[in-house]
């Protein structure tokens, strides 16, 4: 089976000049391996500073790589021409973590859902109203003649994610990165928003790139997991394998830290080594 | 034994141009002596305005608090003067909220803020003053507390700020302390290492813990008693083994039943359907009534709190005799 999804050695330094201060360059990034089967979740998951989001940026192509190589169904999706980066464009989406953020406050629903399409296939968003009406229900807002000239302030927490859940898929992608895409929620939203993108991937053979900071969001949704830890991949392998049998000691940290809402297992664990204060990852320039 | 905190019938209500919230609708809590008692639910529920009531630093504006006593050691705060008020605050009962770097000035030094309430509630000066406040940092486990002093919080990382903020809530060994949220935006590593200064130095003081949290986790692995809130009503009441063993009210089965877990393969998850209800407009009686599967013709009427069992109570139709 190919993947669907190639990294290969991917980086990203960023270069902070201050003024007085020496040149400082932070290692985001440094040289990342993975690939992602075609139908297959796998999630990136690492504290703030890991690198996580970045990595996920530049698969987008929202951030500039340094180094490195992403191979999409094949193909580079650097340097390509226009309309070869528009058409691969189309098969990649991304969800973002704040759905606030991310839709804007002025535009209906109805033309939030439609523009997509109208940027890739012509024509004013208002033409793809039925298209919009449909991803509605897909998503779980029924009737959608009911949310579609609605705009996004009316909905809450949870409905705006949906609608940027059917934003990205408008498309019809294959692939989704979901960048935090439940940590804002409350937990009964979250259990909601996930158990509609484990449908929509297993309706339309979806692949996920899921970046997540939760142990146990990852163990729900994804089939393989990457701990990273200041900008590298510490260990990868298939979810049962890594949770149950850690071989990096930064993933027995993260998984001897993160709660476990069982009141015995809880007052069972050791008290956490204050010493082991992870670091960022930056260094000077010589 | 008289309650550290004993909340009865608290109603608070916020104007808005839409109309008016009961957003704490007849609210009962007790949090006893040494006990660490947790205030769980999820967004808008009506947790963290109990606190603000609790410690009067909610907007005078638009929120108003309309019925019901909040005893502190056996002493009712409602009627209390904001003079008065400030003499309560930081010295018999304190908060530390989410966000650190919020509540630190970022002028100062952290020495200076921490020996500020000190100065004010317990008149310290001088070496007397320094002294209690290095020893303080060392309560919250700082390694280097002369160093930390005089840093600014912008010098710290968050997990160290979050630790100055208790150190500062604890600086007059409080009765009890309100905690909102305090490890939501830290990294996982971190809120572990928060919450186990916590635990431990609230056990030297003796001083009670009303944690305020939506992460279940964390009520599992700090508190003795949970109650449950819902669309500003408590919907359970329970000991921590009781709710995560047996959760009696159908609110609380969904919300256990939605909490993930990274410690063992994924069971599978219940979603519960429908979202909270508007508290402009509230649905007559049980406000889970549109969302519950039991939902009864009853629940049109508000359910009272109904003891299950010895230390258990579920306010919900579903347990009447």
């Amino acid at each position: 089976m190919t993947a669907l999804l190639d990294v290969r050695v991917l980086a990203k330094t960023y270069v902070a000049h201050g003024l007085f201060t020496a040149r400082r360059s932070i290692k985001a990034v440094q040289g990342v391996d993975f690939t992602i089967a075609r139908g297959e979740t796998l999630a990136l998951v690492g504290e703030s500073g890991s690198g996580k989001s970045t990595t996920g940026r530049m698969i987008m192509n929202l951030v500039e790589r340094s180094s490195g190589e992403v191979l999409f169904d094949g193909e580079t999706i650097f340097d390509r021409s226009r309309a070869e980066a528009q058409a691969l464009r189309r098969r990649m989406g991304i969800i973002f973590q704040d759905p606030y953020a991310s839709l804007n406050p002025r535009k209906s629903v109805g033309h939030l859902l439609g523009q997509p399409l109208s940027i890739h296939r012509g024509g004013s968003p208002k033409r793809y109203r039925a298209e919009a009406i449909a991803m509605l229900e897909l998503v779980g807002l029924s009737p959608g003649e009911r949310f579609v000239d609605r705009h996004p302030h009316e909905f809450s927490g949870g409905q705006r994610q949906r609608i940027a859940i059917a934003r990205a898929l408008m498309l019809q992608p294959e692939f989704i990165v979901a960048d935090e895409a439940v940590s804002a929620l409350d937990v009964s939203v979250q259990a909601q928003i996930l158990e509609l993108l484990t449908r929509l991937q297993r309706e339309l053979g979806l692949t996920f790139l899921f970046i997540t900071h939760d142990l146990a969001v990852v163990r729900a949704i994804a089939q393989r997991v990457a701990v990273m830890y200041r900008g590298a991949i510490v260990e990868m392998g298939r979810i049962d394998d890594v949770f149950d049998n850690p071989q990096h000691d930064y993933t027995r940290a993260l998984l001897a830290a993160s709660p476990i809402p069982d009141p015995s297992l809880a007052r069972r664990r050791a008290s956490p080594d204050i010493a082991a204060v992870p670091a960022t990852p930056i260094q000077k320039v010589t | 034994m008289t309650a550290a905190l004993d909340i009865r019938g608290l109603r608070t209500e916020i104007r808005t141009r839409a109309g008016t919230m009961q957003v704490i609708d007849d609210v009962s809590l007790r949090v006893d002596p040494g006990e660490a008692v947790a205030l769980v639910g999820e967004s808008g529920c009506g947790k963290s305005m109990t606190a603000l009531s609790v410690m009067r630093l909610a907007d005078p504006r638009t929120v108003r608090i309309t019925g019901g006593q909040v005893l502190l050691d056996g002493k009712d705060l409602v009627p209390l003067s904001d003079d008065e008020m400030r003499d309560v605050r930081g010295r018999a009962i304190s908060m530390v909220f989410q966000d650190p770097m919020t509540f630190l000035n970022p002028v100062l030094n952290i020495g200076t803020q921490i020996g500020n309430p000190l100065r004010r509630h317990l008149g310290l000066r001088g070496a007397a003053l320094e002294r209690r406040v290095l020893e303080l940092l060392e309560l919250v486990r700082i390694t280097d507390p002369r160093q930390v002093a005089r840093s600014f919080p912008h010098e710290l990382s968050g997990g160290m700020r979050q630790r100055v903020l208790i150190a500062i809530a604890l600086t007059c060994s409080p009765k009890l302390l309100i905690a909102d949220e305090p490890t939501t935006a830290l990294d996982v590593t971190i809120q572990a290492q928060v919450l186990d200064v916590l635990k431990t130095s609230l056990r030297e003081l003796g001083t009670s813990l009303l944690l305020i949290t939506h992460n279940m986790g964390i009520v599992a692995g700090m508190c003795d008693r949970v109650y449950v809130m819902y669309a500003g009503r408590i919907a359970e009441e329970a000991t921590v083994d009781d709710v995560f063993a047996a959760p009696k009210h159908p609110y609380t089965q969904g919300l256990l039943g939605s909490v993930l877990r990274h410690d063992r393969p994924p069971a599978s998850f219940t979603v519960m359907g429908g979202s909270v209800p508007n508290l402009i407009d509230p649905p007559a009686g049980c406000r889970f009534r549109p969302r519950c599967p039991h939902a009864m013709d009853i629940c049109h009427t508000d359910p009272p709190l109904i003891p299950v069992g010895d230390n258990q109570g579920a306010a919900c139709w579903l347990y009447r005799q």
